[in-house]
């Protein structure tokens, strides 16, 4: 069975009645559990900066193809963390890139740690560089956001999740 | 390791109602002593034991009574700062689903993995072992005598150290029984001397 590395978002669930709930947070890939299981496949995922996951997915073609069809998902273009992006496009590289500096890496500091040329690079090394921390989140009651600006948290790491998903 | 290696009793739900019982502290509302469901007219409670464990932990308990459809029943392991991790059913009238939890602070939580399918009977049990480190945390139930572990492995290293149970409802239908566990029993190993002889 295929599997695809993601970049998706955490979503909210609304909070049990009672005083103690005040947020609930989980990977946008929850959302295709059912499908995935009903493939056979499985999925693990990391929490990165500012509310990002980089997920590995096991699941049928069709599903893959779906959940990459669907707004918030950005699968990448390579399956395997050894395998080189050496033959990437240019709008290929430019996407990866551009992603990272969402997710909220400035462009310096993507360059000293992956060069000017993500062709050099392979799909590990983009996303261990993606995984390198997370920021703790609080819920900003006010305006009922959830902002990620606390200190630096552990990080789940890249080849755990790649073992998880085998 | 099989599951579970601490058989403990760490609260037997025997005792006189009293609020919050004797060696736990109330979170929100409070679990009751004698019948271990959420209090009066309250839609949920929460409660934890005082008493802390070294790591690595594991705690159960039977659910006795499942909660109603659309609410909650969570077995969490909390460190000193009430912070910790979750295993969490939520019945439906379908099959009934599991996750695992990370808590952050007071009712602010992360799912860990993936929503499990897994229906629930009244007398089954519901287990969580929280190990810092590669081990990770795991859910379990017990059906019929045999403990088997729900979903996969999840690795979250964020609330490390000693940890204690808590018990939350979230509604006034569902009741437990027999929290058990403590810190996991290491495996003896086996005398170099039966080795030798084999």
């Amino acid at each position: 069975m295929p599997v695809a590395w993601f970049i998706c978002k955490y979503k909210r669930r609304p909070v049990p009645p009672g005083g103690w709930w005040k947020l609930i947070r989980y990977c946008a890939m929850d959302d295709f559990t059912s499908q995935i299981n009903a493939d056979g496949g499985r999925w693990s995922e990391t929490e990165i900066l500012n509310g990002y996951a980089i997920v590995k997915v096991k699941a049928s073609d069709t599903t893959l193809d779906t959940i990459a069809g669907t707004s918030g998902f950005q699968r990448l273009p390579k399956n395997l963390l050894t395998a080189s992006l050496s033959d990437l496009t240019t709008a290929q590289k430019n996407a990866i890139r551009n992603k990272l500096e969402e997710i909220g890496y400035s462009l310096t500091e993507i360059k000293d740690a992956l060069g000017n040329d993500l062709g050099s690079k392979t799909l590990a090394d983009v996303l261990r560089f993606a995984a390198r921390r997370r920021l703790k989140h609080r819920l900003d009651e006010a305006t009922d956001t959830v902002i990620y600006d606390g200190p630096e948290q552990s990080v789940k790491p890249i080849d755990t999740v790649d073992e998880s998903v085998t | 390791m099989a599951f579970p290696t601490n058989t403990t009793v760490l609260e037997n739900f025997n005792a006189v109602d009293a609020h919050p019982m004797t060696g736990w502290t109330d979170l929100y509302e409070g679990v009751d002593s004698n019948g271990t469901t959420g209090q009066g007219s309250a839609a949920s409670a929460i409660s934890y034991r005082n008493t802390l464990h070294s790591d690595p932990v594991e705690f159960y308990l039977t659910v006795t009574t499942k909660p109603g459809n659309g609410s909650f029943l969570g077995l969490h392991v909390f460190t000193a700062d009430t912070v910790g991790y979750t295993v969490q059913i939520v019945c439906a009238s379908g099959t009934d689903s599991v996750a695992l939890y990370r808590i952050d602070g007071p009712g602010d939580s992360t799912q860990l993995g993936s929503t499990i399918s897994q229906e629930f009977s009244n007398g089954d049990g519901l287990g969580l072992e929280v190990t810092d480190g590669t081990n990770g945390i795991k859910a379990y139930r017990r059906s019929s005598g045999t403990w088997s572990q729900l979903g996969t492995t999840q690795n979250d290293t964020n609330h490390t150290g000693s940890k204690r149970p808590c018990i939350e409802f979230g509604d006034t239908t569902a009741r437990v029984d027999d929290l058990c566990g403590g810190t996991v029993v290491a495996a003896s190993s086996t005398p170099i001397y039966h080795i030798m002889n084999q």
